[in-house]
């Protein structure tokens, strides 16, 4: 049977610069941590994010790179998942293009950001911002399960962070991303 | 585990333990602050302090980029590596490229890739630098954000003509971000590796075991005899305490065997400067003992020219 293969990039989006994190009601400053991961507006929706690849894409690699998504119009980028909550989501593309996806999040570096009234995306400043993908699945399943236990060890992460007070959050600071990207044998190997 | 050796540093910038801790988040685990010099070097070179308030999962280096534009120039390169914990050259043109790869004594060559380059890289003049020890350098940062699309461009094409022309050994990746906003996390800058034409696996290791080795044989380079012997503990501890008194005692019976050890102190210092520890007991010499001193001070005058 002939299968159309895909791939499933887990993304999530930080706020490295300080200018741009939310303003806390209190004086205590920030938990770097916290103030990495920190919320994305309403304004990008599924649509406007796949339109952005897209347009990454087309800048990066011109007519080529958008006919290797499967063609402007049926446009092979699915948004299957995004929570501005957690600044994270779930891209689907063809497994051909893989790369040029990923290299396109890579070169991107703003979210938009709408100015005070208005409403729809695009027309506000951007908010700098970078993409991380954190996984590379043959499956949707596999991207899920990857998404939630990340999101759990964050939570772990903040809390002794807050419980050891400011400074001593920072001593597990490198562990969480160590763990390997690309590991598509095995996820092939289960669900395949 | 995973390593960025560039990232500009002063120490009065306010951006700096943003940018270290935005590191820290995405996994880094040696990060080389850098300092950049053009032209002539100040009389006096000494690291700027690093930051005291970085994330403890960080591992800091200092790091110096000297701009290389006259091959004829004295640049002392001796006198800075033993400041810094990595020298790297910065060559603008293709003779002090030459250079640099084939005589400098250096950590890292990192052509500044951004902008077009007047010449093309020869596998020659860059296997004579990696068989030396010294890796290339590719930095991704001016690419990414904010130095234009003649930037991105050229440093797509320079990349790639610089992996053709190694065939993908030797290389490292690293940032040279002047904003966190254009740092990206490791497996990011594995996959740009990737489309610029190194393989999956040499990606990796351009930013995990290559870096290492860089940082490995620069310690190596800075601490041991010619990178070669390197003492790793001279024992230097266990002598005050146990055989202490004997030797005190006993320094007749041991006599004999100094000429012995003097004639190869040139290979080994260590053992020789601990041997002499317990000599300067204060007893009166005898006359013997005297002429043996001074024959050995006059042997070690004249080693010492020999080298």
């Amino acid at each position: 049977m002939v299968r159309l293969k895909n791939r499933y990039l887990l993304v999530d989006i930080l706020y490295p610069d300080p200018k741009t994190w939310p303003t806390t009601p209190t004086t205590k400053p920030h938990n770097p941590q916290l103030a990495i991961h920190s919320p994305t507006s309403d304004a990008l929706t599924q649509g406007f994010l796949a339109k952005m690849i897209r347009d990454s894409v087309a800048e990066l690699y011109g007519d080529y790179g958008i006919g290797k998504l499967g063609g402007a119009t049926a446009g092979g980028i699915t948004i299957k998942y995004l929570s501005p909550a957690t600044s994270t989501a779930i891209v689907r593309c063809p497994r051909a293009a893989f790369r040029l996806v990923w290299s396109a999040l890579t070169y991107m570096s703003g979210v938009p950001e709408p100015a005070s009234g208005q409403k729809r995306a695009g027309t506000g400043r951007e908010r700098g911002c970078v993409f991380r993908v954190l996984r590379v699945s043959g499956t949707m399943r596999k991207a899920e399960e990857e998404a939630i236990r990340r999101a759990r060890r964050e939570i772990v992460r903040v809390k002794d962070a807050e419980e050891k007070g400011v400074l001593g959050g920072l001593v597990g600071g490198g562990s969480s991303v160590v763990d390997c990207v690309m590991d598509e044998s095995e996820d092939e190997g289960i669900d395949g | 585990m995973f390593y960025d050796l560039n990232v500009p540093y002063s120490p009065d910038d306010p951006e700096v333990p943003h940018t270290l801790n935005f590191l820290a988040e995405l996994g880094y685990t040696t990060v080389a602050l850098s300092q950049t010099i053009n032209g002539k070097l100040p009389p006096t070179l000494a690291a700027p302090p690093l930051p005291t308030n970085a994330p403890k999962s960080l591992q800091l280096l200092t790091r110096l980029n000297l701009t290389l534009a006259d091959p004829a120039q004295n640049q002392r390169l001796a006198a800075l590596s033993q400041a810094y914990d990595l020298v790297a050259l910065r060559p603008t043109n293709e003779k002090s490229l030459l250079n640099a790869c084939t005589n400098l004594e250096c950590d890292v060559i990192s052509v500044d890739l951004s902008v077009r380059l007047p010449y093309h890289f020869k596998f020659k003049m860059l296997s004579a630098a990696i068989s030396r020890g010294i890796r290339i350098e590719i930095c991704y940062g001016p690419g990414i954000t904010g130095s234009g699309l003649d930037a991105r461009r050229n440093l797509i094409g320079n990349a790639t003509s610089l992996i053709r022309a190694t065939r993908g050994r030797g290389i490292i990746v690293s940032s040279e971000a002047r904003r966190a906003l254009s740092l990206r996390a490791p497996w990011d800058v594995i996959n740009l590796a990737c489309v610029w034409g190194l393989s999956q696996e040499r990606g990796k290791e351009a930013v995990c075991e290559e870096s290492r080795k860089v940082t490995a044989l620069a310690k190596l380079r800075r601490t041991s005899w010619r990178g070669i012997v390197d003492i790793v503990h001279g024992g230097e501890k266990a002598k005050p305490e146990g055989p202490a008194p004997k030797q005190k005692v006993a320094p007749k019976t041991k006599e004999p065997a100094q000429p012995e050890t003097g004639a190869d102190n040139l290979k080994r210092k260590a053992s020789v400067s601990s041997e002499l520890v317990p000599e300067d007991a204060d007893k009166p010499l005898s006359k013997r003992e005297i002429k043996r001193r001074a024959k050995k001070a006059r042997f070690d005058a004249k080693g010492e020219n020999a080298t």
